[in-house]
């Protein structure tokens, strides 16, 4: 089942709890989110008894995605181990960018980060990479 | 109604909410399991 959030109860006033609690009479197997505010799938998760799949929330992560890139650099380069990985752009407001910073430094590869210093988050170096303006 | 009881994979968190989530071995057994996927889809072309 596809929900779009203008075809919801959403749009009337219910909240995102109120729509978990909806979902969750139905007994679902897996609900996969995807949401404009960072954290609403932790809240989600924390009402409903199935998986929740983070299809991306807000600014904070987009886990399938990156998932998705590292296959596809695999699929390419066969490893990730010891690739130097450059991921340009805006990374300030990129939760996908959030996210292969956090995999592919898992996986064993270098990641530089190359952008603008009002698109590059303060706390970057927190997370191990390499910063280039 | 049948019960399900068996899943694709097995990983050690029930969500999937971010990367900073997972183990190493979560994520490679992922990947295995998604290269797995596309050869089966490929072999049915």
């Amino acid at each position: 089942m596809s929900m779009n959030i203008s075809n919801s109860a959403i749009k009337k006033g219910e909240t995102l709890i109120d729509t978990a609690m909806t979902l969750n009479a139905m007994h679902p197997d897996i609900i996969v989110i995807r949401h404009q505010d960072s954290g609403a799938c932790n809240l989600l998760s924390q009402k409903v008894n199935c998986a929740v799949l983070n299809a991306g929330d807000g600014r904070r992560e987009h886990p399938t995605q990156a998932l998705l890139d590292a296959l596809t650099i695999i699929n390419r380069k066969k490893k990730i181990e010891g690739l130097k990985i450059a991921i340009c752009g805006d990374i300030l407001h990129s939760r996908v960018a959030r996210s292969n910073i956090y995999l592919l430094n898992m996986l064993g590869a270098e990641v530089n980060i190359v952008a603008p210093t009002n698109l590059m988050p303060k706390e970057i170096e927190k997370i191990w990479c390499k910063r280039i303006y | 109604m049948a019960i399900k009881t068996d899943k694709a994979i097995k990983i050690s968190q029930k969500h999937l909410l971010g990367i900073q989530d997972l183990s190493i071995n979560d994520v490679n057994l992922i990947l295995d399991e998604a290269l797995e996927f596309i050869k089966i889809n490929q072999s049915k072309k």
